[in-house]
């Protein structure tokens, strides 16, 4: 199972080796997909866990019981409301395969296993269909 | 045996002409020879959904009490022409906001208007005897409005280039954003859908041709601006045509907002997402052979929209078949591709014209009178220096 996930760490957590620990202890393999953490501020760390169903799940407990806030994603990370009218703008900056636009319907595909977060759809989608789950929060 | 547009509208009224769209005339054209289609077939629509910044709407206001001759307005802080009569304006699609920038333009306002939104309208006035008012603010909507028309002097685009960019800095071009070191091709045309690729000799076309316009009735009103009619010939037999455009004119208030779009371009600009429409009727086998043609037989040229030239490098002839199938050969190099226009919503308008004509709400109209050739494209004279 793979699962792509966000940590928001208070300041006083940043030094604490948490991917180690998922790596080491929880048979995890971990994927950094975007970090901003500096000593002393809120972090942020956006992560691929990819491992067995029942390790992932055991991770995201670990977590979730640390202090620190957990986002799982899941398929709304990326929204295309009724807004989208299928021009192509976005697929054309996706840097992995995760939107795809082709035959027979040409209308747009996600595919969240594919995405690697980096928000270059966020900002070439001239109508605004594509959002971040987290910057609404 | 030719036909004319009084037999095809005759068949229309009765209920008996065939319609098929250009995408179903090219898939029945790998079974049928060209002049059983024409036999056939009466009518074929054409259809396309793409960026087009030459648009805006004429918009008149109706007048205060007392009076006011506008010279500076705005809508939604958008400003608006104040070159026009005392409540007349046109705003135009592409025009930023003085708040938002290009986050908000005047295809915004337009959108606005078509969804019914309220729309604030402030104005400065230039007073006279007759038009006393030195300032007015108002809430207008589209129904509060006189008249609200679009007229776009250049929609419709014949085949437009495909871009890619060779530099190794990403480009933000009206063509989307365009990847460093050839990392993408960005096309707009609808291909095999395209109306002037499907009538290319303007047979059909002309001033006065009622069209599918924002999802309303419109007509072509003139050339578009800066059209040619580009012409290539190949060593291989293949032809390309290119350059063209319409000028179009169609009523705001019956548009929908399905087929009417505001849009930014990233670190580019506003400009608005036009679904029009064409019915082309089918008078011979001449033209069938043009109507029938499909993705694989219509081809656009790549360019590179790196270096911020008008004379653009050229690097291949590409057919619409490669650039639909998501990638394309540049340089020894498998590219990804990816369309501006919408290939869904162009068949969906394709569609929904088939409906419209079969149904008898769409009749065919023959040219007043045709659209002008244009062989070249003339570049601006400049004065002084050539740096920017
Ligand atoms: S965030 Fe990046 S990888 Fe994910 S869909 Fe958008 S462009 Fe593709
Ligand atoms: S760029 Fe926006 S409107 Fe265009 S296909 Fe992607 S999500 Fe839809």
């Amino acid at each position: 199972m793979k699962k792509k996930i966000a940590l928001i760490f208070p300041p006083e957590i940043t030094d604490k080796p948490l991917i180690t620990e998922l790596v080491k202890h929880h048979n995890i393999v971990v994927n950094i997909l975007k970090a901003s953490i500096s000593g002393g501020k809120q972090g942020k760390m956006t992560l691929e866990l990819s491992g067995k169903d029942s390790d992932v799940e055991k991770a995201l407990e670990y977590l979730s019981k640390e202090n620190l806030e957990v986002i799982v994603y899941t398929d709304s990370v990326i929204r295309y409301e009724e807004q989208c009218v299928e021009c192509g703008a976005c697929v054309g900056v996706c840097p992995s395969k995760a939107l795809t636009m082709s035959a027979p319907d040409y209308l747009l595909k996600f595919d969240m296993e594919l995405c690697v977060l980096c928000g270059h759809c966020v900002k070439a989608c001239p109508v605004r269909a594509i959002t971040f789950f987290d910057d609404e929060a | 045996m030719a036909k004319t547009f009084e037999q095809i509208n005759e068949k229309i009224k009765k209920g008996t002409a065939v319609v098929l769209t250009a995408d179903e005339v090219a898939r029945l054209a790998k079974t049928k020879s060209i002049e059983a289609l024409a036999e056939e077939v009466d009518v074929v629509t054409t259809a396309t959904f793409g960026p087009m910044c030459s648009s805006g709407a004429f918009l008149n206001f109706g007048h205060s009490d007392p009076p006011i001759k506008m010279a500076q307005l705005e809508l939604n802080g958008v400003p608006a022409s104040g070159g026009l009569a005392a409540v007349d304006t046109y705003i135009g699609a592409t025009e930023p906001s003085l708040d938002r920038g290009i986050q908000y333009g005047g295809a915004h306002v337009i959108e606005d208007l078509l969804r019914g939104n309220p729309v604030t309208l402030k104005a400065r006035g230039f007073t006279t005897d007759c038009y006393p008012r030195k300032e007015v603010t108002a809430k207008v909507t589209l129904e509060t409005l006189n008249q609200a028309y679009m007229f776009n002097p250049r929609n419709a685009y014949q085949n437009y280039s495909a871009a890619t960019n060779s530099t190794d800095k990403k480009k933000f071009t009206y063509m989307g954003c365009v990847l460093p070191n050839f990392g993408n091709v960005m096309y707009s045309t609808s291909g095999q859908l395209s109306p002037l690729l499907k009538d290319p000799q303007l047979r059909t076309i002309g001033i006065g041709t009622r069209v599918f316009f924002g999802g309303a009735i419109g007509y072509v009103a003139w050339q578009g601006t800066q059209a040619v009619n580009g012409y290539e010939k190949f060593d291989d037999g293949a032809e390309m045509y290119s350059g063209y455009t319409l000028a179009l004119i169609g009523d705001l208030k019956q548009m929908s907002p399905e087929f009417i779009r505001a849009a930014v371009m990233e670190a580019y600009g506003t400009t608005i997402f036009i679904g029009m429409g064409i019915p082309i009727p089918v008078l011979d086998a001449e033209l069938m052979a043009q109507l029938a043609k499909s993705d694989e037989e219509l081809y656009t040229h790549i360019y590179d929209y790196g270096l911020g030239l008008l004379k653009k490098p050229t690097y291949r002839r590409v057919s619409y078949a490669e650039l639909r199938s998501g990638s394309v050969e540049l340089n020894g190099k498998m590219v990804k591709t990816a369309s501006l226009s919408s290939i869904s919503k162009a068949r969906t308008i394709a569609e929904r014209i088939k409906t419209m004509v079969k149904s008898g709400e769409f009749s065919l109209t023959q040219p007043v009178a045709p659209l002008p050739k244009t062989e070249k494209f003339k570049t601006m004279t400049m004065i002084g220096g050539e740096g920017i």
